[in-house]
């Protein structure tokens, strides 16, 4: 008999890559060693010292995030390391995928191994991508195969998009050959122009200098067309507009092996925002229109996207309290990036818009909820942006010790208990960031991340992080 | 005034045409008029300092509104944004919060970047006069043009009658946003004319109508308001040349001669003389550029009465 400590976690309904299931389970270590009902547990296995009520609540995997600034090094006035992962776990994040727009940028193998040393005693993973051109300077590629070796599966200068399309191509086809993912930020720069805002109504009316959905659109266009020239995938980053949508839409039909991630923010908030000239509210690419943001929730109904990805960007407040020319690009996401996007979900229901692509099999009938028909939309919902947020892109930033999705003896005890009755308040107060560049503050959103798992380790507790032990 | 948009004007001071209606453009346009014809309160403003923050350089916004301030016998201190600190590098909200410090009654700001003036009053929680930010809004401007069509016109109620072309580079003009939102408040029809990169995509379309030809739609104006083309529209690739510009957009003395007898043309200044009118017909009697300027010191004056006085009106 056992006498480590182990968890019992009891009266939730288990979201997977199954579906929904009514089942007790039991931690121990770093695994779940016991699931079904909880008065049939083999007492004499496990000796459970803390037991769990998680009653109405949900039980899912842990979150990846493919898209998280984390500014180490270069821009620890912003963010570091500590109150990046922070932010991460109290949204339910048990890995970032950490972007090489750093300075300097992660482009030898030398600074994926530094980054991977200081942060492995953290309590969540951070993984590294790496830049496609040297410096991010879109002059010279970096060394694919060195950086392979060090683990590095993900590509892109992210900040920019590599704009030569020559470079592009030959980008494409070496690491397509060492089975490489690249990852496009999307922007002409001579589109973009110096933009502040998305060019439409709202920018004609105040007079600020725009950026077109062409800048974007061009050149996803542009890149289908070289990944389909080469065979190689390709991978689209936080895709805003109507129209990049349905180019990746076609160019799936088509057969290519595109995946397109969009952000929480281009889900929820619109460019009517910028009215009052906050810059928080500027980011790149920037908030598009109503239209744009009620077409992106049908492209996620239709199953266009793959991930859904924070784009996570601190900023220190000098440069993000000043004008709107002056002020960076970039807005927090990882804290309240999976209830901005159940509140965006209800929304979009309340617009007869419903998830259309989920897989056969997936039961969300869950009888104890007792509930009518819209909370069961509500709940398909939850599985695809939960689906879209954990298993999807761990598989496809090839995390390695990732979630399969599936929560089962055996499985990682790395998951999250969401309470989809209670309320999560945006303040100030209440940020782990050490940025503060929030575009929620003063929001609430419904839902709450109130605890998280990862691998055994008790890191989030009633929506607030337990830093003891676990960042010390 | 309505009382609302007086207690807002007050305490946020004149930040966009759009916080103005049509009650409150009719009460202050007569009381700069009144002014004007009859003289204004001496010393109404005695006791009141203000800082002018201009950002982005000015001559006749600057100069105008000194020049109302010394009628109405208030003091102001220049901030001058070449020699400031922020060459030092201090960001804009440090040097606004020292500003802020110095016990201004309130502020008067231009400046390039769009919403500064709005900022600058969240920040200090001071009345602001926007002076111009970026593309977004001249209010005062906006203001003058309004008193001096209805001088010309003879009452504002005139004004619903009249199809008034702005003609140029609306797309970057504060001026233009500005004056097409004071104009359809009036009930006038407004025509943007100009080629499809000056013009905006979207917006207004539904109230505005536009034109790319300026000799289809010149002789139905009442009021040609010529609005000022900066040289870098063509590196930026929005004209090809000057002498096309000319060619399709300019008032040149031919297309002058065909406005109505009626008619009168207009420009915020300073005129790029050869460009957007032609040199010799600014000095016409059908051109109102002269009026425009000596208003703008009384539509200023009326402003600042309205936000700073403490008890007596600027006119009796």
């Amino acid at each position: 008999m056992s006498h480590k400590p182990s968890w019992l976690i009891f009266g939730a309904n288990v979201l997977d890559i199954d579906g929904f299931k009514e089942v007790d389970f039991i931690v121990q270590d770093d695994q779940i060693v016991q699931v079904g009902k909880m008065s049939l547990f083999n007492q004499t296995l496990v000796e459970v010292s803390t037991k769990i009520d998680a009653t109405g609540c949900i039980v899912f995997p842990g979150l990846v995030d493919p898209h998280t600034h984390l500014r180490v090094p270069g821009g620890e006035e912003a963010e570091t390391f500590i109150s990046g992962t922070k932010a991460g776990a109290a949204g339910g994040y048990c890995a970032l995928l950490a972007m090489p727009n750093t300075e300097p940028a992660v482009d030898l193998p030398a600074r994926v191994l530094w980054l991977k040393q200081m942060t492995q005693e953290l309590p969540i993973d951070v993984l590294s991508s790496a830049a496609i051109t040297k410096n991010r300077a879109g002059e010279e590629l970096v060394p694919f195969a060195s950086l392979k070796d060090v683990g590095v599966k993900v590509f892109t200068d992210d900040g920019q998009g590599v704009q030569n399309p020559r470079l592009m191509l030959r980008a494409l086809q070496y690491s397509n050959e060492l089975n490489l993912l690249l990852a496009q930020h999307c922007e002409t720069e001579e589109l973009f122009n110096g933009g502040i805002m998305n060019e439409g109504s709202v920018s004609e009316r105040l007079g600020i200098s725009s950026i077109p959905a062409a800048a974007e659109e061009t050149m996803v266009a542009r890149d289908i067309e070289l990944a389909r020239s080469v065979g190689a995938p390709i991978h689209f980053l936080h895709l805003s507009t109507t129209r990049s949508a349905d180019l990746v839409a076609r160019a799936k039909r088509d057969g290519l092996k595109v995946t397109a991630e969009v952000t929480p923010h281009h889900l929820y908030l619109d460019d009517s925002r910028l009215e009052g000239f906050d810059a928080r509210y500027k980011v790149n690419p920037p908030l598009r229109t109503k239209q744009d943001v009620a077409w992106l929730w049908e492209h996620l109904s239709d199953g266009t996207f793959d991930v859904i990805g924070t784009d996570h960007a601190p900023h220190p407040s000098w440069k993000k309290d000043t004008t709107l020319d002056q002020a960076a690009f970039g807005m927090l996401g990882l804290q309240h990036a999976l209830v901005v996007l159940f509140t965006g979900a209800k929304i979009a229901q309340s617009y007869g818009i419903a998830p259309n692509c989920l897989p056969p099999g997936i039961d969300v009938t869950i009888d104890n909820l007792n509930s009518p028909a819209e909370e069961k939309g509500l709940l398909r919902w939850l599985w695809l942006i939960v689906s879209m947020m954990s298993w999807k892109p761990s598989r496809l930033i090839g995390y390695p010790t990732g979630s399969s999705g599936s929560l089962q003896t055996g499985s990682f005890a790395t998951f999250v208990i969401f309470d989809p009755k209670a309320f999560t308040q945006a303040t100030y107060a209440k940020l782990y960031s050490k940025a503060t560049n929030s575009p929620y503050i003063g929001e609430t959103f419904n839902g709450e991340v109130r605890d998280l798992f990862v691998k055994g380790r008790h890191l989030v507790k009633n929506g607030r992080v337990i830093e003891e032990k676990n960042w010390c | 005034m309505n009382p609302d948009s007086r207690s807002y004007l007050r305490a946020s001071g004149l930040l966009t045409t759009a916080q103005l209606d049509y009650e409150d453009l009719n009460d202050l346009i007569s009381k700069a008029i009144h002014a004007k014809e009859f003289g204004a309160t001496e010393n109404l403003l005695a006791g009141t300092e203000l800082a002018m923050m201009f950002l982005e350089s000015s001559t006749r916004t600057k100069v105008s509104f000194e020049v109302a301030l010394s009628r109405l016998g208030a003091k102001s201190v220049n901030f001058d944004a070449q020699s400031s600190s922020f060459s030092k590098g201090e960001t804009l909200k440090d040097t606004v919060a020292t500003i802020g410090s110095y016990g201004f009654d309130g502020l008067i700001v231009r400046s390039a970047a769009v919403g500064a003036p709005d900022l600058i009053h969240n920040w200090t929680g001071l009345p602001v006069i926007n002076a111009g930010d970026g593309a977004h809004q001249h209010p005062t401007q906006a203001l003058l043009d309004l008193m001096t069509l209805v001088e010309y016109f003879g009452s504002i109620e005139n004004l619903a009658s009249l199809r008034v072309g702005l003609v140029g580079d609306v797309v970057h003009s504060r001026v233009a946003r500005s004056l097409i939102d004071v104009l359809l408040k009036v009930g006038a029809t407004v025509v943007l004319i100009g080629p499809a990169t000056l013009l905006p995509m979207v917006s207004w379309e539904e109230k505005v109508e536009r034109s790319n030809d300026f000799d289809k739609v010149l002789s139905n104006l009442d009021v040609a308001y010529m609005l000022r083309l900066q040289q870098e529209r063509i590196s930026e690739g929005l004209l090809p040349s000057n002498s096309e510009y000319v060619l399709r957009y300019s008032m040149t003395k031919e297309r002058f001669a065909r406005l109505k007898d009626s008619a009168v043309m207009m420009h915020p200044g300073p005129v790029h003389p050869g460009m957007e009118i032609a040199s010799h017909i600014t000095e016409s009697t059908q051109s109102l550029i002269r009026t425009q300027t000596t208003n703008s010191v009384f539509v200023r004056m009326a402003v600042l009465a309205e936000i700073f006085r403490k008890g007596e009106s600027l006119v009796a």
